[in-house]
């Protein structure tokens, strides 16, 4: 459920430092924890849910996705893993392409610029977003529905600069890294693969540009990896290393975190163990209700207008149905342009609901005819949120 | 003026200019430290919790049992390399879980 309920608070009780009131979030959180801090501190970044200073974790208040199908860049959601640096040069940025290459490479942005440039919009989204939704909670950075945006990325095809190197045959996968690195000596660097026939399939991007202009830093200036129709987790940020290998990547950011199991929606039972596990990757439909917040008494009235967000996932958006009487009946939504296959899709309708308590839902499918599914998926990372959202309403 | 205003329609389709000027940022936003809760010292979380994260990973977290507070301090010192003396996990462990 996305509930969004602002008001006044003080400061998260646990915390001893300041007792000044702060503007604060309730994310209508069951099993602990509901609140969050709303913050406007993080340079670059307008008004943001405080999940974390640091690293940061940031997330867009919902509230932005009524505004259109592109998320501004000063509202896109934040998340590192480890610290990064704050004093980037372009440059002196270069970007070392390595590994099972016939010619290695230590390339500048403006080389990269030169070659054929490719524009796109795609969701990008945090495997764990809506983690907090879960029920059962599950340990792990506490997203409601907001570790997502929608942006127009800038840049060039990997498959470019991988063929300015020259991927000697054999190779197995891509590994690409950023300049964020961990606090303590040991720890694994931040890496992610992608199958070299993924890297090679001319969409996936290195991005130098986000809503026409530069990344802002916290997204990962001067340059990141876009992986239309993938998890955030392989958008590598800051991006200064591409290497390619001729065996499997067998690093812990893709043989030890970031796996779900290997079931469709990466659901199972709360409880289950020894169930086998892949690393997430394709991202699933979603859609969400913008213009009607949880908790909202709407007028007794025929039809209740609806509108909102959807993703295709890896694919297109093919439809939206609108439900008023919690998913008993469907109606077709209507859709807005198709602004890309990968990028967020405008619907609109009307639902009929009954006085007194009602569950307003939207279900998306997507042109592989991949629907939402009624009841939530579940697993112990919180990964691949995917099940329609309900929105529940008293009609006065 | 009119020049200006007949280079407007080529400019808006123009390819997004490559990122030529340094950006220097700071972060200043702290999320504090932790605070005893009750009789319960929050001196082992703030000596070894926020060396790696600042406070807010933990107070996001949901109501999670001693176990799984335990599996979490393992993660933290066998994949983070976090240097958690095994003496303080149950003063942590105390703080995670108190009321």
């Amino acid at each position: 459920m996305t509930t969004r309920r602002q008001f006044l608070a003080l400061t998260a009780t646990g915390l001893a430092a300041p007792a000044l009131a702060q503007k604060s979030v309730d994310l209508g959180l069951a099993g602990g924890a509901p609140t969050r801090a709303l913050t406007r501190d993080f340079p670059q970044k307008g008004e943001m849910i405080l999940q974390r200073s640091n690293p940061p974790l940031l997330e867009t208040p919902f509230d932005v996705f009524k505004t259109g199908t592109i998320t501004p860049n000063d509202r896109f959601f934040v998340r590192w893993h480890y610290p990064f640096p704050t004093d980037i040069d372009p440059r002196r940025h270069r970007v070392a392409v390595t590994g099972h290459v016939a010619r290695p490479l230590s390339l500048s942005l403006a080389a990269i610029a030169r070659l054929p440039r490719i524009r796109y919009a795609a969701v990008n989204q945090c495997a764990g977003n809506g983690r907090a939704l879960f029920s059962p909670r599950v340990a792990g950075a506490g997203w409601a529905n907001g570790a997502m945006g929608n942006a127009v990325w800038e840049g060039v095809r990997l498959k470019d600069v991988l063929d300015l190197a020259g991927v000697k045959p054999g190779a197995v996968c891509v590994r690409v890294s950023g300049l964020d690195a961990p606090t303590a000596e040991g720890a694994p660097d931040f890496a992610k693969s992608l199958a070299i026939d993924h890297a090679r399939d001319g969409e996936v991007m290195l991005a130098f540009a986000m809503n026409g202009v530069a990344l802002p830093l916290l997204n990962g200036f001067p340059l990141r990896l876009v992986v239309p129709g993938w998890y955030s987790t392989y958008w590598v940020k800051m991006l200064d290393s591409i290497e390619v290998l001729d065996r499997p990547d067998d690093g812990y950011w893709m043989t030890r975190a970031y796996l779900a199991p290997a079931t469709p929606f990466a659901d199972v039972a709360p409880g289950t163990a020894g169930f086998a596990r892949v690393p997430v990757a394709a991202m699933s439909p979603r859609a969400f209700i913008t213009n009607i917040a949880a908790g909202a008494r709407l007028p007794r009235r025929s039809l209740h207008p609806v509108q909102g967000l959807a993703m295709g996932g890896d694919s297109g958006v093919r439809g939206v149905e609108l439900s008023g009487d919690g998913g008993r009946s469907w109606a077709p939504a209507q859709l807005g342009p198709d602004e890309g296959r990968y990028g967020f899709r405008r619907f609109m309708g009307a639902v009929a609901a009954a006085p007194g308590s009602a569950r307003l839902m939207a279900r998306a499918t997507n042109m592989a005819g991949v629907s939402q599914p009624m009841r939530q998926n579940w697993n112990p990372s919180g990964y691949n949120r995917a099940g329609v959202e309900a929105v529940a309403v008293e009609i006065i | 003026m009119r020049v200006l205003l007949a280079l407007l329609p080529l400019v808006l389709v123009a390819a997004a200019p490559v990122p030529q000027r340094p950006v220097r940022v700071a972060i200043t936003a702290d999320d504090g430290v932790f605070a005893d809760r009750g009789a319960v010292s929050a001196d082992a979380v703030n000596a070894n919790c926020l060396g790696c994260h600042s406070a807010g990973m933990v107070l996001t977290q949901p109501r999670l049992t001693p176990v799984q507070w335990g599996e979490t301090i393992t993660k933290m010192r066998a994949v983070y390399k976090a240097p958690i003396e095994p003496v303080d996990d149950a003063p942590i462990i105390a703080w995670l879980t108190a009321p």
